[in-house]
């Protein structure tokens, strides 16, 4: 199965200095599932378009494989049919004049392949889809679920090498989308491909890919597992766009001077000049009985219980936090606590909005910090399995 | 990574050239646009200034008069027109009486039609929903019928042939009844009721009437809320009506022929006419530049009009609310005034129309005056005409050429107007879509008799590979494409509009190359639209008079250049009969359109 190589590459429309893509690098593994996230208007679908061949480059390359399929400057272009892909759009785009079985055997019939195959290989599919018994039916009369299977089966029954999706799943109400999700995982294990997939649900993209590429105005700002994505975000569009309820920002310009004073105690003066701002994921901070240096007061604002856990709106100094609690923590707005952060949780940022490696400089500071990977993994998971007073974290 | 980097400098210098050149390939949407504009180049530009051009340039036999060779550039003919002794004949008593009658007609349908429109979209009118669709039939006919059913009606010995209805029955109609101004306003204004119902109804439709609920609230007397808050609001829609009222005046041939001619009332339309048939190309171009000139400036008038009404108009109101009027003790005098507008525009012409095929004798009520004979007789004791109308191995030649010649255009029309949809929707090349969509629409501002003015002056002589069109067939099927265009390409580029790229771009994935996709996915998508598109276009051309009128001859003849040939031979119930025929026609395609679109004209209104 295919990789997919994009070097450079641009996309303009008419205005060279307003690119809806530009100078963008991206690698796609043989058999990843690879997820394109970012919010509307970010290139994600023009990605993937220009992936398929719908859209041309404007400067770059594209090459599937080792096959330049894309490249202005040599004159390659390869059509989209000629690139073994297969494309299930936003809105399905099923033929609506055409019932179910030719609008899956259309492909197959392009190729003028023998009818005998042509029902075969067209029946197995929709079998495999479950949408055998609506064979006869026009898409009309199909429900949204089922119009998505219908748009999966037309794609697969070529058999192509690379499955490409632009947010296949945002017409589906919530249980179905759950139900696809599996689908789309078992299809990818089951045919091998390279997919590609775009969406702008974070928690679709953690669940599903394999690595993830965040993009956001025609660049690509990370790229990698869901979680170092999560955990480790390259930047601060990447921290505030995954997460929900969001990541806290606190800009030391204006922080107070209590929470300076506690930084520069436990990063080193050298990590607090370079840092613009610092990312705390409201499930690492946690209330605490601790009166010890490091702890912080705050106010109690609002509690909102949602379900599983409750997100909880704390004042500490001249800033507002969310914080996540297991359950309804039984927090009494305007009274007083005491919190606790876990600090190999903390993202740093530069002026730039770049992530500083902090690592090292907390080592130095005589905080306790294990590997920075396989600590932080505990450290997510939702914030009551995690002891913050452990030794994996050390109080501010 | 097997994937070598590209980099400029390795670039080969055809590079780019052998890119664009795969796109194209792949995607000839703009080839196919810029053969297009050649087409509509030379089937609505080229004529067109090739009409004007004749305004200013030396014509054929006019060597002597304006002391220059055929060809040359000379202001001969302005300067005729215009400031001549015979300017006043020709030029400026045409002009102003079009415009006396253009401003009088808006005048009287707005106030009538808008108040019908109120009756039957707002208020508990008796009969609501039977008046909203009986009031718009007279817009499904054309509007020299009404003229004919009026001449029958009113006219009086200063024209020969039968008489008149009403002198039949003992009275003789003056003159300022039978014929000119007062004839041609009544009939256009009752024409254009329909159409001034159906734009401001829908206007009031989309009024939410929360609007005038709030300004109840606060305490405003309707009169107040009528004029304050209903009229600003339905402004744009007037304006609107009135602009294209006017414009669709100017180009009106048939009305002003039958009810003019006889007084020698001329507007600019039949002064047009009368120059082209005595052979004065040059002055036939200016009057049709004036007219198009006109027709130019009202629809931008109209688009200015348009663009300031959006700034406060909010139209769409999904979930407004409609709420009907009580009209009290006026219910019953305003439904009798709604039910005689429909009586005196739509029964009593037809009937007219109708029953003078039936009588020997106009307007007399006796058993023995009836006959069948206009219609199935044979060997009738007449000069000429001696059989019925439908034993008249003449007409149903009409008839055939009228629904080859119409039908092949309308085809033809048809499916351009999807093309052109498809590449002003779909063009990646900027320019060809707008520029495509203005020249479609170019012949709607052209009205139909210069139009033809302008086919006559281009095709006339051969030019170039082209022969002399003159007297084929191939001209009426030209001329007619392109007057249909502004219809088939608005049905065309408003269907593309609401098909979104993705049935097509699936395809294209699956490897249907660009014809194999417009005719498997975006042909058989469209049907309806397709349809409709052919289906208008054929309606309008059966109605249509004025192109015909120029372009025809015998040989080329159709069902109304026959009726009026026939009001001009006097075989006055012949006439009636073609013409009923043309209604029929007419009325019953104006109905399948409707069926076969699920669409209905007086939607809306009365519900």
């Amino acid at each position: 199965m295919p990789t997919i190589t994009l070097k450079a590459a641009t996309k303009h429309y008419g205005k060279p200095d307003a690119p809806a893509i530009n100078a963008l690098d991206l690698f796609i593994e043989d058999g990843e599932f690879m997820c394109l996230l970012g919010p509307s208007g970010c290139g994600k679908t023009t990605t993937l378009r220009l992936i398929a061949g719908l859209e041309n480059l404007s400067g770059g390359s594209l090459h599937l494989d080792s096959k330049p399929v894309d490249v202005p400057d040599h004159g390659h272009f390869v059509s989209p049919d000629k690139r073994k892909l297969g494309l299930v759009f936003q809105s399905y785009a099923l033929w609506p004049h055409l019932s179910v079985r030719r609008n899956v055997e259309f492909g197959l019939r392009l190729q003028k392949k023998p009818k005998a195959e042509i029902q075969h290989a067209t029946e197995a599919v929709m079998q495999t889809l479950g949408i055998l018994d609506y064979a006869e039916r026009y898409p009309s009369e199909l429900s949204g679920g089922q119009q998505q299977r219908v748009a999966l089966a037309r794609m697969l029954v070529v058999n192509p090498g690379i499955l490409l999706m632009d947010e296949p799943l945002s017409n589906l109400d919530a249980r179905l989308r759950l139900q696809m999700r599996t689908e789309l995982q078992r299809i990818h294990q089951q045919y091998q491909s390279t997919l590609v997939f775009v969406t702008h649900d974070q928690w679709e993209a953690m669940a599903l890919a394999t690595r993830i590429a965040v993009m956001h105005e025609g660049i690509i700002q990370q790229v990698g597992t869901p979680t170092d994505i999560y955990e480790r975000p390259a930047n601060r569009f990447v921290a505030e766009f995954i997460g929900s309820p969001p990541i806290n920002m606190v800009e030391l310009d204006h922080a107070d001077a209590d929470f300076k004073q506690a930084l520069f105690q436990l990063l080193g003066e050298k990590v607090v000049q370079q840092t613009a701002a610092i990312g705390i994921r409201p499930e690492h901070i946690q209330v605490t009985n601790s009166t010890k240096a490091g702890t912080l007061g705050a106010i109690v604002l609002s509690e909102i219980p949602t379900g599983g856990q409750s997100i909880c709106e704390l004042a500490c100094g001249n800033h507002n936090l969310l914080m996540t609690t297991s359950r309804a923590s039984g927090l009494v707005p305007g009274t007083t606590v005491r919190i606790a952060i876990a600090v190999d949780a903390l993202n740093c940022f530069d002026r730039q909005g770049q992530r500083i490696s902090i690592a090292s400089e907390l080592q130095n500071s005589g905080s306790t910090l294990s590997q920075s990977g396989t600590n932080w993994q505990s450290a997510s998971l939702p914030a009551h399995n995690t002891p913050y007073h452990s030794t994996q974290s050390t109080t501010l | 990574m097997s994937v070598q980097a590209s980099r400029n400098h390795s670039a080969p210098w055809y590079g780019r050239v052998l890119y664009r050149a795969k796109l194209i390939g792949q995607e000839p949407t703009s080839v196919v646009g810029l053969l297009l504009i050649l087409l509509f180049g030379w089937l609505i530009v080229v004529p067109v200034i090739s009409l004007l051009s004749d305004a200013v340039l030396v014509q054929f036999g006019d060597e002597r008069r304006t002391g220059a060779m055929t060809g040359e550039f000379t202001l001969y003919y302005l300067q005729r027109a215009l400031f001549s002794p015979i300017s006043e004949l020709f030029f400026w008593s045409p002009l102003m009486n079009t415009l006396a009658v253009a401003f009088q007609v808006i005048l009287f349908s707005l106030v009538i039609g808008g108040l019908l429109g109120w009756l039957v979209s707002r208020t508990n009118v008796f009969g609501k929903r039977w008046l909203a669709t009986l009031l718009i039939v007279p817009y499904m006919i054309p509007a020299w019928t009404f003229a004919l059913a009026w001449h029958n009606l009113f006219k009086n010995r200063s024209v020969g042939g039968q008489r008149g209805w009403v002198e039949a029955m003992g009275m003789t109609p003056p003159d300022w009844l039978a014929y000119g101004q007062i004839p041609i306003i009544v009939i256009l204004t009752l024409n254009f009721i329909p159409f001034v119902i159906l734009l401001f109804g829908n206007a009031l439709r989309n009024l939410d009437s929360q609007l005038e609920e709030s300004a109840r609230i606060l305490g405003a007397s309707p009169r107040y809320i009528a004029s304050r808050i209903v009229l600003p609001l339905m402004l744009p829609a007037l304006t609107s009506a009135s602009v294209l009222i006017f414009a669709k005046v100017l180009g009106e041939f048939g009305v002003a022929y039958v009810l003019g001619l006889p007084v020698d009332y001329n507007v600019l339309s039949t002064s047009l006419y009368r120059s082209i048939e005595s052979r004065q190309t040059g002055m036939a171009a200016v009057l049709a530049g004036t007219i198009m000139l006109l027709g130019i400036l009202s629809l931008m008038i109209d688009l200015y009009l348009i663009r300031e009404a959006k700034r406060f108009v909010t139209l769409g109101g999904k979930s407004s609310l409609k709420r009907v009027t009580a009209l009290g003790s006026w219910r019953m005098p305003a439904s009798a005034l709604a039910w005689v507008v429909f009586v005196v525009s739509v029964c009593v012409p037809l009937a007219t129309l109708f029953l003078s095929t039936l009588m020997h004798v106009p307007g007399i009520w006796q058993w023995s005056n009836f006959t069948l004979d206009y219609w199935v007789g044979q060997d009738l004791r007449t000069i000429a005409m001696r059989q019925g109308i439908l034993l008249t191995p003449e007409l149903w030649q009409v008839v055939w050429n009228t629904v080859w010649i119409v039908g092949v255009s309308a085809l033809i029309a048809g499916i351009l107007g999807l093309l052109v949809g498809y590449v002003v929707v779909r063009s990646p090349v900027k320019g060809i879509g707008p520029v495509l969509r203005q020249i479609t629409f170019f012949p709607y501002l052209v009205p139909g008799i210069a139009f033809a003015a302008a086919y006559l002056s281009l095709f006339a002589v051969p030019r170039g590979p082209i022969p002399a069109l003159y007297g084929t067939y191939l001209i009426l099927i030209l001329a007619l494409i392109a007057d249909e265009m502004p219809f088939a390409s608005r049905a065309g580029i408003s269907a593309m509009m609401q098909l979104g790229r993705d049935p097509e771009e699936a395809a294209r994935v699956a490897g249907a190359r660009w014809w194999r996709r417009l005719l498997t996915i975006i042909v058989p998508i469209q049907k309806g639209a397709l349809v409709t598109g052919i289906l208008l276009p054929f309606i309008s051309g059966i109605n249509g008079l004025s192109l015909f009128i120029i372009l025809s001859v015998p040989s080329t003849e159709v069902l109304t250049t026959y009726a009026i040939r026939l009001i001009d031979y006097h075989y006055t119930q012949a006439a009636n009969a073609v013409v009923l025929l043309i209604v029929v026609l007419a009325i019953a395609g104006t109905l399948a359109a409707q069926k076969l679109t699920r669409t209905n004209l007086a939607e809306g209104l009365g519900r």
